[in-house]
């Protein structure tokens, strides 16, 4: 009966409805560049430049950790061309993972304790935190999950997107790679994921999603 | 069915689930007074005693080298999976770890970049130690990364990916952790109290916990059979003040609001989180069922928490038995709900393990009892 199940979850195909790469190169929307970090500008001021260009008026941005604004802004450029909007919030499930966790933010809360240990340091040295950020953002309150890999390996993710899905438990899935080892090494890479097929959509596969982390600028 | 059908925890209370129920039955808190950390001002910490931890390890892996978080990971694997013949080597056999800080108190020392501070490293060196085949694992999402692993685990049998699931959770108190819990100023003075109207803050601690979930019963009668996670979207380091996250995560889980015989909380003492869960128990209408929380025993053990608190509610289940919440004497929580303040006995068929943390995520897992 299990693999009843398991043939039957197989069956039911999921789809990529869009995907956001965002990396020291840029910005690429399904493939098509649509921003692009001229002189490969430390994300410092790569990411000012695109929050400003997005035009999304949210302060708390400037409090985030550079992960977090990683995400947000793969977010905010995933949200104005999708149609995640006509999905109750409580069925958007999102997934993440990477392989670094929160190194970067580690690193600087250890500094801060010369002095005095910083909260607004502390809280960003959890990697689900990015995703607490999404959901606080754009009112999402589906399942979350974030995984620590060796490397980008999707089939973790495309797991648990099926069984929420076939499940009914969220009727989308955000699934996310995102890192921030240093201001010139750095992916931010999000994927909506669809329970039926739109035009344009692709099939969801571990091939799939390989080929969009593969392919930043 | 996803089995519970080995498990082993180590805190301050002990270095196997007898041990530590034991104590627990008799009303024992492993949290106490401590000159361990440099960032320390008063608060007490339940504290694995590593002497013991070390010497059975040498024993047991003379050839190995651990650092404190591997240690305690390892010897809770080894005793667990001593108790049930799992095939390590099989493809179906899975190792998930769950944890929130892993080695980070390497990063104190002179590791800056090393490879022992990612998680999926020190997953893969002890999964390499046991032989599983198969890649580990890592879930690390705060608070609710224990129960979030044993729902990884419970889907992954029921579509038949794997047969054999072993969850272990595990964190340490280190310098780290301690002074980021205190620049919060969410630690109390006192071994806290949960759901107590004098509640000023948590106790952290440190442990480690194994759960065996296999799909064949072999002689278990307790099997997880649902489990959900949602986020409140509201607040990145504080619970939402509707319990909303909570309640849709529980909802998820239990169709069937009736029959819930017992549930064990997350229950930190914080003043917000406690009044989160009242509020959430209140709009679920589950606020009559008999509610605990094991935080006054061993403190808030972070990534194992929800490992060591799944396993102390399926023995709860096996003997009958409803722990008091150590160091609760009168209500003070937003709604008025059942907490338990001394040990009864109860038949338990259905019992609920939650779990809260930051980045507003909340967790939900049933467990049941053959037999109802």
């Amino acid at each position: 009966m299990l693999h009843y199940y398991l043939k039957e979850m197989e069956d039911k195909e999921l789809f990529i409805s869009h995907n956001i790469s965002l990396t020291k190169g840029g910005v690429l929307f399904d493939g098509q560049i649509i921003y692009r970090n001229n002189g490969f500008q430390d994300f410092a001021i790569f990411s000012k430049e695109l929050y400003k260009k997005i035009e999304c008026n949210y302060p708390k941005f400037y409090k985030m950790d550079n992960l977090c604004k990683l995400s947000f802004l793969a977010g905010e450029l995933l949200v104005k061309r999708s149609k995640l909007s006509n999905i109750a919030p409580e069925k958007i499930a999102l997934f993440f993972a990477n392989s670094g966790s929160t190194i970067e933010t580690d690193t600087k809360f250890i500094e801060s304790l010369n002095s005095i240990p910083s909260p607004a340091i502390f809280v960003y040295t959890l990697p689900n935190i990015t995703i607490g950020e999404l959901c606080i953002r754009h009112g999402w309150k589906g399942e979350n999950m974030f995984l620590v890999q060796s490397h980008f390996n999707p089939q973790d993710l495309i797991d648990h997107a099926k069984y929420v899905i076939h499940e009914e438990i969220a009727h989308a899935c955000i699934l996310g790679w995102v890192e921030f080892f240093a201001p010139d090494n750095y992916q931010s890479c999000l994927w909506h994921i669809s329970k039926s097929f739109s035009k344009g959509d692709r099939l969801l596969s571990e091939t799939e999603l390989m080929v969009d982390y593969n392919m930043a600028l | 069915m996803a089995y519970l059908t080995g498990d082993n925890i180590i805190t301050s209370l002990g270095f196997d689930t007898n041990e530590v129920l034991h104590k627990i039955e008799s009303g024992i808190t492993g949290i106490t007074e401590t000159q361990s950390f440099k960032h320390l001002t008063k608060a007490p910490v339940s504290l694995v005693d590593f002497d013991i931890v070390s010497k059975e390890l040498s024993f047991i892996f003379p050839e190995s080298s651990f650092t404190r978080f591997e240690g305690i990971a390892c010897l809770s694997l080894y005793k667990a999976l001593k108790q049930v013949d799992v095939d390590l080597e099989s493809n179906r056999t899975l190792f998930i770890l769950s944890t929130t800080k892993g080695n980070i108190e390497l990063l104190e020392g002179n590791e800056k970049s090393g490879k022992n501070l990612l998680l999926h490293h020190t997953a893969q060196k002890i999964a390499n130690l046991f032989g599983f085949v198969n890649q580990p694992i890592v879930i690390c999402n705060a608070c609710i990364s224990g129960v979030l692993a044993l729902i990884m685990a419970k889907r992954y049998i029921d579509t038949g990916k794997f047969n054999t699931i072993v969850v272990a959770g595990a964190d340490v108190a280190s310098d780290f952790v301690v002074a980021g819990f205190e620049s919060f100023k969410s630690m109390s003075e006192q071994p806290c109290k949960p759901f107590d109207s004098t509640r000023d803050g948590l106790s952290l601690g440190e442990g480690a916990a194994t759960l065996i979930i296999t799909k064949e019963p072999y002689n278990s009668e307790i099997r997880i059979t649902a489990g959900s996670s949602a986020n409140d979207a509201n607040h990145i380091s504080g619970p939402s003040r509707t319990g909303e996250g909570l309640f849709i995560a529980t909802a998820n889980t239990i169709k069937d609001l009736k029959d819930i015989d017992f549930i064990s909380a997350h229950g930190t003492a914080t003043p917000y989180n406690d009044d989160m869960e009242s509020i959430a128990l209140q709009r679920l209408g589950l606020d009559h069922v008999p509610v605990n929380s094991f935080k006054g025993y061993f403190g808030h053990t972070l990534g194992a928490a929800g490992v060591i608190e799944t396993i102390l509610t399926a023995h709860s289940m096996l003997s009958g038995t409803i722990y008091k919440t150590l160091g609760y004497d009168s209500p003070g929580v937003a709604a008025p709900i059942n907490i338990v303040n001394t040990n009864i006995k109860k038949t338990l068929f259905r019992s609920l393990k939650m779990a809260s943390g930051f980045g507003g995520c909340n967790a939900s897992l049933l467990l049941e009892r053959n037999g109802r």
